[in-house]
């Protein structure tokens, strides 16, 4: 508990450092970047570049969400990792005016991840070598769903749409599972003419998994990634906001939980507390006894004082 | 909490030997609330390893400040168990790990925190090469023997030693069915790095005399997100290692696979399972081996 | 009365005075125990390398002499308590003497364990750290709990003696004559005193029966809870606790025929003594013998393949010799020892001219003895039929030949009935110990993943000197103790030994 509270008066304590330091930029800065710094950069950092919350204005992250997926985030937040939600209907301080705003300015970031530009992903056009002539490549949008399949197993349903949001047939969805160890690959699935890519998972996770869903990019078409996070339970909270790689194993917090405790079996209460009353039972025997010795030399203290009296006698 | 409530006993104990009139003076002393907290932490089963900076032998941290056992559970929703899975068809019985734990850990000569045996399970089948570390057991016997918690089991599944608290009585060793553990009968050779750490459980160096060690895992790897020393160093790849929570398990040429389908398609099961332990090492049969079968 | 008086005075002997033989034998001990002591501190130092323990035989001789010292501590509390409870009146002369076993034996036994221990300064954390779930804290609470109270039933039926020690000694040195006068209590023998003494002897008595059997069936759990083949058996409690009676009555009469001999006590110790004690000794190796059968052959006949390795050790392996030592010489032969003279009548006068050739007979029986178990192997015979005929055909010769052992010897034994029973409880503890042995070391040669790749020395154990050095030391201690509580308070009750109706002095030779 005491941790915790360290914890958060460290990050209030950083934010109102990075505040201050934020003041200077606001003039020339469009106003989602005043807002970013009011509301996000104690977390994310300033700009975007990470801190205690993952680090969004990178090229890395922008080019794997799409402005939907970030404004779902921000207004609803990430309860499991902290991230507040933001949008008044949700009870947070921002509009949605201003949520738009902020993802504007992170887009403004990575220019790259919002433009037809190519190069934004060089892995985006993987045959742009061998190609005479520049294609015209068109950012790609990506979402995934969760659908429960036959006998209550879990369906990863992505859909992949043209930034016109025309579906696009015939690409390869590439499905994996987030681990702090890497991506563990579930299989690879091909978009029909609505532009969806399902794959059932082959079993019903036992506890929470970050699934992710993989667009390489094609001739015509950019890199789109998204994640999904699938609940025990048959809820699937998106979280398309969070960090999806490179989750460090951290020493600090897994390990013991809050009293310190570590799970080396104790004997069960009720033989421990007999043995425990055997053990006194047989002692207090002892001091029955003793103080039967203490009797005997008291009678014979007793008796020596008669004697002596009647010697004096 | 068993071990305050014991030495609690302890205490009345001495103090009955000494004579009565000092045991009155204890248990006025302990006060009648402080004996019904006793009774109610035992209920609680909550276990009788406790940190106390009072005292010595408390837990200490990778780098030497002790432990923090303040941990904010509630936002560890991925904790850890850690799992190894020994793929027996792909074992050559290289001994490869077993450098490279003793490398990692500095491990005194003769020791074998990971050691490979050659199997037969009977005369007419063929021998397998059989690694054997430390099988960090669920039900652990020798956490379960250990007369003052040296060795206790930590929430990510880890058995550990504290050997700033081991008193060397060696009923561990009895009770471990599988001889994981090691006694260090002598001052153990030393080199200049291995001092130059500052001892901690979760290295389990520098070694000292009149205590027991063995496999823990590698904890210090772990946290980098690294492979344990064993596993990093097979290049059959035949060790794997993960986590039980997340459902992964990896190995040394980065291959991941899902942990409980892997059990489940190859059959993998835990050596002498009949005994109850629970290990949390994982072994897949040796079927369709990839290298020739040892020769005796 | 003045007889009395006469017959008392041989108990305040030992106390009086002390001959120059009993200082050389205490500085011959002394330099035993000093000699262990440096060997101890060898081991401090060097560390438990010293030992012949390796990883994987880590346990030996400390933790059998552990073991065997809380059996021997078993004497004082069958003898003494069960005895007294069941009121038993020829118990009174050997109940001091089998309670000081007791609290010796503990005393010497107990640190045994913190010999075996690699860091003995961290004793302190059984306290600070101790859990109850482990057998170690049990046999921590249990033996302590068994130290205090045998050494309050050790001093309880003392008061009285101490105080005719403390009116009697009035030329004693003076330190002596203030321990006395402390821990008489201020007895003077008054009706209060003696109903309060006689309240608090009955009290302990029954107590301190469920106190010893919980030791050593705790100590039997030690092997007991591990998972180990040969100790993880449920026979384990009360096989222990029989052994320990049946060493314990065994170390007593050795006990009782050296103070009978030194302190020239026979108008105290009969001969009905050794024998009342002989036959209780008989039953008790019978039981002995009885589950010692049942632990063996279950795990003989259900042959798990961890088993086997710890059987064939024992049966036909390393440690065959001494196992059929423990059994024939430490359990069979005391056995037939304390059985056959009682069973057979004295032979006849007219065959006197005969017995003068039993001697000779009982030389030659033993070479048949001798040359039928040293024939050459059976297992290198091709005949099958020879094969299995020849190790009946040796155990008929074994049996034949103990036969005609024992028909030789009769006459010997029976015109020496002390002799004999103080032979078969050597060999009792000398079976014992080797029992205790057997029991620890087999087992660790014979883990659940067999030894491989080891070091040879790490595979045998053999002990080494700083091990016997130690034990010899153990055991000159408890004899050192022995010897001088001896000095200091008198070793035959007095009071109970005049309480009950005195005994004309038995001829010697004849039976009483």
């Amino acid at each position: 508990m005491a941790n915790r509270i360290v914890q958060l008066v460290g990050i209030a304590a950083l934010a109102l450092v990075l505040t201050m330091f934020a003041q200077t930029a606001w003039a020339d800065d469009p106003p989602g970047a005043k807002l970013f710094q009011t509301y996000c950069a104690s977390c994310h950092g300033e700009a975007g570049k990470g801190g205690f919350g993952p680090a969004i204005g990178t090229e890395k992250f922008l080019g794997g969400h799409d402005d939907a997926s970030m404004i779902k985030t921000t207004s609803e937040g990430v309860a499991a990792k902290g991230m507040p939600a933001w949008s008044k209907a949700n009870g947070g301080s921002l509009s949605d005016d201003q949520i738009a705003e902020i993802i504007a300015y992170l887009r403004s970031l990575s220019p790259g991840s919002s433009s037809t530009v190519a190069t934004s992903a060089p892995t985006a056009v993987p045959t742009s070598a061998t190609a005479p002539t520049v294609a015209v490549i068109v950012q790609s949008r990506l979402t995934l769903a969760q659908a429960t399949g036959k006998n209550g197993a879990v369906v990863l349903k992505a859909t992949l749409t043209g930034e016109d949001g025309k579906p696009i047939e015939g690409a390869a969805i590439s499905f994996s599972r987030a681990t702090s160890f890497g991506n563990l690959d579930l299989g690879s699935a091909k978009t029909d003419s609505q532009g969806l890519a399902a794959l059932t998972v082959a079993e019903v996770p036992s506890a929470a998994r970050q699934v992710v869903a993989a667009f390489k990019g094609d001739k015509s078409s950019a890199a789109s990634k998204s994640a999904l996070r699938l609940e025990p339970s048959d809820q699937a909270v998106a979280a398309n906001g969070a960090e999806v790689n490179n989750a460090q194993l951290s020493m600090d917090e897994p390990l013991l939980s809050p009293d310190g405790s570590l799970i080396t079996p104790n004997p069960p209460l009720v033989p421990a507390t007999l043995f425990v009353m055997v053990v006194l039972g047989v002692w207090s025997i002892y001091a029955l006894v003793v103080y039967q010795l203490f009797r005997v030399r008291k009678a014979g203290v007793v008796e020596n004082k008669v004697n002596t009296l009647t010697f004096r006698q | 909490m068993a071990q305050r409530f014991s030495r609690r006993q302890f205490i009345k104990l001495s103090a009955l030997l000494a004579g009565g009139a000092a045991s009155i003076g204890a248990a006025r002393g302990q006060g009648l609330d402080d004996l019904v907290r006793a009774v109610a932490d035992v209920a609680d089963h909550r276990p009788a390893f406790r940190a106390d900076a009072q005292t010595t032998g408390e837990l200490i941290g990778p780098s030497g400040e002790p432990m923090s056992h303040a941990g904010t559970a509630a936002a560890v929703n991925g904790n850890h168990r850690w799992v190894m899975v020994i793929d027996l068809a792909k074992c050559d019985g290289c001994r490869e790990c077993t450098k490279a734990c003793d490398a990692m850990h500095y491990v005194p000569p003769g020791q074998e925190w990971i050691k490979v045996f050659e199997n037969r399970d009977d005369q007419v089948a063929g021998s397998y090469w059989f690694p054997r570390p430390c099988m960090q057991c669920d039900n652990a016997p020798c956490a379960k023997v250990c007369p003052v918690g040296a060795t206790f089991k930590r929430e990510d599944g880890i058995v550990l030693v504290n050997q700033d608290r081991c008193i060397g009585c060696r009923y561990c060793i009895a009770a471990c069915p599988y001889g994981a553990r090691y006694f260090n009968w002598s001052e153990p050779p030393h080199t200049a790095e291995e001092l130059a750490q500052p001892y901690s459980v979760e290295l389990n160096y520098p070694h000292r005399k009149g205590v027991v060690e063995k496999c823990i895992f590698c904890p210090t790897h772990l946290e980098e997100g690294k492979l344990p020393a064993c596993a990093s160093a097979c290049r059959m790849n035949a060790l794997l290692f993960g986590d039980q929570v997340e459902d992964v398990v990896f190995n040394a040429a980065g291959e991941l696979f899902s942990f409980s389908q892997l059990i489940r398609d190859k059959a993998g099961f835990r050596y002498m399972e009949e005994l109850g332990t629970e290990p949390r090492v994982w072994y897949l049969p040796p079927r369709d081996r990839v290298y020739p079968a040892p020769q005796s | 009365m003045q007889r009395q008086s006469a017959r008392e005075d041989i108990l305040f002997q030992p106390l009086r005075s002390n001959s120059i033989g009993f200082y050389l034998f205490c500085a011959f001990l002394l330099a035993i125990i000093g000699w262990a002591a440096y060997a101890y501190y060898i081991q401090l130092r060097d560390g438990l390398v010293v030992t012949g323990l390796r990883n994987y035989i880590f346990w030996g001789i400390y933790m059998t002499n552990f073991v065997f010292f809380i059996g021997i501590s078993h004497a004082g509390t069958l003898i003494s308590a069960i005895l007294r409870v069941t009121g038993a009146e020829w118990r009174r002369p050997i109940t001091r003497m089998a309670e000081a076993i007791t609290l010796f034996a503990l005393t010497i036994g107990a640190p045994m364990i913190i010999i075996d221990m690699g860091h003995p300064e961290r004793l302190p954390n059984l306290l600070l750290y101790g859990r109850l779930q482990s057998p170690i804290l049990w046999d921590l609470i249990s033996v302590t709990t068994y130290i205090v109270g045998s050494l309050m039933y050790l001093y309880l039926p003392m008061v009285p003696d101490l105080a005719e020690c403390r009116d009697r000694l009035t030329d004693a040195p003076n330190w002596k004559r203030f321990v006395y006068r402390v821990l008489s209590l201020g007895w003077r023998g008054n009706e209060e005193q003696k109903r309060r003494l006689e309240r608090g002897v009955s009290i302990m008595a029954i107590t301190i029966i469920p106190v010893a059997v919980s030791v050593h069936t705790v100590v039997s759990w030690i092997f007991g809870m591990t998972l180990r083949p040969g100790w993880h058996s449920t026979i384990f409690g009360p096989y222990f606790v029989v052994g320990a009676i049946f060493s314990g009555i065994a170390a007593l009469l050795v006990a009782m025929a050296i103070f009978r001999r030194v302190y020239h006590l026979e108008s105290y110790l009969q001969e009905k003594h050794f024998r009342y004690l002989g036959l209780l000794l008989l039953v008790m190796d019978v039981i002995y013998i009885y589950f010692t059968l049942s632990e063996y052959l279950t795990m003989a006949y259900g042959n798990e393949a961890a088993d086997q390795g710890v059987m064939q050790m024992l049966f036909v392996g390393d440690f065959a010799p001494i196992f059929w030592t423990m059994i024939l010489g430490g359990f069979v032969l005391p056995g037939l020892m304390l059985a056959l003279p009682n069973l057979v009548k004295n032979p006849s006068p007219s065959s006197a001219p005969l017995l003068n050739l039993r001697p000779l007979a009982a030389a030659i029986a033993l070479v048949v003895i001798a040359l039928v178990t040293t024939a050459p192997g059976v297992g290198a015979s091709a005949d099958i039929q020879m094969a299995t005929v020849t190790p009946v055909l040796r155990l008929i010769g074994i049996i034949a030949a103990i036969g005609g052992v024992f028909w030789v010897m009769l006459p010997f034994m029976q015109a020496h009935p002390i002799g004999t029973v103080v032979t078969a409880s050597v060999l009792v503890n000398i079976g014992m110990w080797l029992k205790r042995y057997i029991i620890i070391v087999p087992t660790l040669y014979n883990p659940l993943i067999p030894i491989q790749n080891v070091p040879t020395e790490w595979a045998h154990y053999t002990p080494t000197w700083v091990e016997w050095s130690i034990t010899a030391g153990a055991f000159a201690s408890f004899i050192l103790l022995y010897a001088l509580f001896s000095k200091m308070f008198p070793i035959v009750s007095i009071w109970e030994t005049s309480e009950q109706k005195p005994e004309l002095p038995a001829g010697g030779g004849t039976r009483g």
